[in-house]
């Protein structure tokens, strides 16, 4: 009997192969110029996942290549959203590396903040700013809160407004009675680096960016929780950004009553399953965010001891995946809102 | 490292691994997969390193006088592997989920179905204490199965080449296995990282917001979603296990067969891990008597493996609640319905597209309140709780529904079938291709950096 002798091909193997040396070749060459800020430890995934990590950055595929042709001695800038690159925004030198959680900020000694001014350009250059009565909130009828302690009404709240990522959406969608009276501009994955350019404010049935929004309308309380998402970055370039933004909000709102939410714990679980996540980190920055504050128009509040356990982590029986209040829990968020705002 | 669908694995070890199982004459191939397999233990479960290899002892030197037909040395060890397991299940219940050794609960089935093939005469001659130990430690299959038989282990045709001529023969016989091989991996990686590593986003989402708090549509879609994720992620780890275990030598072992395509929920567990199934018939229900007795004892068979499948899946009241409908379900297709044969094929199918789904969330809930929570969400017609966000699936639809309508596409058998039919299509290559350079841009951008594109 012949023995017909087929011609066995192995496609399929043969472009695993060639498509993984492309790729760890394009890496190799991407770190001497594109890819030379991404931080990679070879011990922790293979040479090839730098170019992913670069491609989902919004990295070109030409630039990639471009380092076979030219090594390109500065790592061109992808703007603020850059997820893994550590270098900081305005570098005229090169940030120097440091722990993002025991670096101490040089921020001006506690007495110096007590008098807040708001960097108001000259008179002629800036608009004059109106708002306009028919934004305006009906004032309660019921006189505002003692200091200590804080009206039950929800409509003292419809002057307010609320900003933050995806734990303030939790808020609007599980405290029906705060949603109905007040404003919500949030969004998850809204970061200090983002906020005000995020196109989530509903107004007039049109969804503005937040600054556009604060254009237009008017707030007597203005409620700010920002900080999970940006718990990896630089603590400063965190802070300086939060400050510009409490800035530009005095400026676009200057008779509100801005209220900076302390960040929200993780559960125990959470910070020990990714230590990136501590509470510790939560703290300093809370501790720094108070800083901020000048306790007359800009306020920082605890939106903790209600949900905290002993360990002073947020409580497992408030939280499923450790970052978000489970639907049950986010009345108690409102409480510690109530008892705090004047 | 232990899962499949990491890149250290994908990347590092399978390469290395490969290249000097390949590379060394085909005698010290066992030896070589049985130390690859036990650094690899070693490495992902250091603490239990010590009991598999303990275990695999015993297991050889009890199955030294069980191959000599010793019913007494049967009886000791299979009960011994059996409490080994008892054991180590209820310390990982009750004291610490991290006392539960990597693997235990497949590992020891493969260590009683070869006692017991051993008693049968399936085995035979006794096997060397290096077969004994790579066939249980093997680790494509040491994490979560299949439960290959002893007899496939036997069948790999990487370790005996007399029967080749040449080394032309040999190289297109080791590239052939490697792209078939890669042809499973590809599809599973693909399965677990595209699919259902997504669609597990949704289902943790519906966690998140509270079981008893979901809105009645979120509840229905969340039966949706885990049950496909539940599907792709085990299957796609069975498909990489088999096509490691096809480059290797083995043959190709079959875990699941289009199991949403079943007529009745008895067809569906003769297609939905299929290793585990044929494990619990040939070495528990066949041995009681299986279906071939009086009905009453037929039915106690039922009963009785249903509970041990519930209890070897976990010990508590969500997975007995689990095995107990489908014992139900079973029962009341053969002796019922099976009596009107059109019944049978218009209710088996909306048991295995409804009630089979809703089967899965006992499954998937651990703990009575949870369960609780979630039936009365699924089927509000007692209580609507406070705290219910009635538009709480829009921004979870938003982000799974293509993965869902994907996962459904999927399901049905050619789509799947054809590929494997046309392996050797240049558009099927080029599709797995694809297909595996987006599972490993998935898990690039995923891995390590959890705060990455703002998730919050």
């Amino acid at each position: 009997m012949n023995e017909k002798k087929r011609r066995e091909h192995y496609p399929l193997i043969i472009c695993l192969f060639l498509s993984a040396l492309f790729f760890t070749v394009v890496s190799v060459a991407g770190q001497r110029s594109v890819l030379r800020a991404y931080e990679y430890d070879y011990a922790d995934a293979p040479l090839l996942s730098l170019t992913f990590r670069a491609l989902a950055d919004g990295v070109t595929p030409a630039e990639l290549l471009q380092a076979f042709r030219t090594p390109v001695e500065e790592a061109p800038s992808h703007g603020q959203n850059d997820a893994s690159v550590q270098i900081s925004a305005p570098a005229e030198e090169p940030a120097p590396a440091q722990d993002p959680v025991s670096y101490r900020p040089e921020l001006p000694p506690a007495e110096d903040h007590v008098s807040y001014r708001p960097e108001l350009p000259p008179a002629e250059d800036h608009v004059s700013y109106r708002p306009d009565p028919e934004d305006y909130a009906e004032p309660s009828d019921t006189p505002p809160p003692a200091a200590t302690g804080a009206p039950a009404e929800d409509a003292y709240y419809a002057d307010a407004l609320f900003i933050g990522d995806s734990r303030t959406v939790g808020l609007s969608q599980y405290v029906p009675g705060l949603d109905a009276e007040a404003s919500f501009y949030c969004k998850t994955s809204m970061s200090v680096f983002n906020a005000l350019d995020l196109r989530c404010a509903p107004v007039d049935g049109e969804s503005l960016t937040i600054e556009e929004a604060l254009e237009r309308q008017h707030f007597g309380k203005i409620y700010i929780m920002l900080g999970i998402n940006e718990i990896g970055y630089d603590m400063v370039q965190y802070l300086e950004t939060y400050e510009h933004i409490l800035n530009r909000i005095r400026y676009l709102q200057p008779d509100a009553t801005i209220y900076v939410q302390g960040i929200m714990h993780v559960s125990d679980k959470k910070q020990r399953e990714q230590p990136v996540f501590s509470n510790a980190a939560v703290n300093e920055r809370n501790e720094r965010l108070k800083q901020l504050c000048d306790d007359e128009k800009t306020i920082y509040i605890d939106i903790n001891y209600l949900l905290d356990d002993e360990t002073g982590s947020l409580s497992a029986e408030h939280t499923f995946d450790g970052v978000h209040l489970t639907a049950g829990s986010y009345d108690l968020w409102y409480q510690m809102i109530k008892a705090q705002t004047r | 490292m232990m899962t499949f669908s990491d890149l250290q694995f994908v990347f590092r070890f399978l390469p290395v691994f490969l290249a000097v199982y390949y590379i060394a004459p085909a005698v010290y191939r066992r030896l070589i997969l049985l130390v690859a397999s036990l650094f690899f233990y070693a490495l992902g479960d250091t603490r239990f390193f010590g009991l598999l290899v303990i275990a695999t002892l015993l297991n050889h030197v009890a199955g030294r006088a069980v191959i000599k037909q010793k019913p007494a040395a049967l009886a000791l060890i299979v009960t011994l592997d059996a409490l080994m397991l008892a054991a180590f299940k209820g310390l990982g219940t009750f004291v610490s989920s991290s006392l539960l050794p990597v693997g235990i609960s497949f590992y020891t089935f493969k260590m009683i179905s070869y006692q017991a093939d051993l008693y049968r005469g399936r085995i035979s001659p006794a096997p060397s204490p290096v077969d004994t130990a790579t066939y249980f430690t093997m680790f494509p299959q040491i994490v979560s199965g299949p439960v290959m038989r002893y007899e496939n282990y036997m069948q790999n045709s990487a370790w005996d080449l007399s029967a080749l001529q040449s080394t032309d023969e040999h190289r297109r016989s080791f590239l052939s296995r490697l792209e078939e091989g890669a042809f499973y991996f590809c599809l599973g990686l693909a399965c677990k990282v595209l699919l259902a590593d997504h669609l597990s986003y949704a289902w943790q989402a519906v966690g998140t917001i509270g079981y008893g708090h979901i809105s009645t549509p979120l509840a229905w879609y969340g039966v949706v979603c885990y049950s496909l994720n539940l599907y792709y992620d085990f299957w796609g780890y069975s498909l990489m296990a088999a096509g490691v275990g096809v480059a290797l030598g083995f043959p190709f072992i079959e875990n699941f067969h289009h199991p949403y395509a079943a007529g009745s929920v008895t067809d569906f567990y003769r297609r939905w891990h299929m290793t585990l199934g044929q494990w619990f018939r040939d070495y528990l229900f066949i041995p009681l008597g299986g279906n071939r007795v009086h009905p009453a004892r037929a039915l106690f068979n039922y009963f009785l493996v249903w509970l041990t499948t519930a209890l070897w899946h976990g010990i508590s009241v969500t997975f007995l609640i689990w095995g107990g409908v489908l014992f139900l379900l079973i029962v009341w297709e053969k002796y019922v319905l099976a009596r009107v044969p059109v019944l049978l094929r218009i209710f088996g199918r909306l048991h295995v597209w409804i009630l089979i789904p809703l089967t899965w969330i006992p499954f998937a809930l651990g703990e009575w309140s949870y369960l609780k929570g979630y039936f009365h969400r699924l089927f509000p017609f007692f209580d609507v709780p406070a705290n219910v966000y009635a538009l709480d699936y829009v921004s979870i639809m938003q982000d799974s529904l293509l993965y869902v309508i994907i996962g459904l596409i999927v399901l049905i058998p050619p789509v799947t079938d054809v590929l494997q039919k046309h392996r050797k299509n240049p558009l099927v290559v080029l599709f797995l291709l694809a297909l595996f350079w987006m599972s490993v841009y998935s898990l690039s951008t995923a891995d390590g950096n959890p705060f990455m594109y703002f998730r919050f």
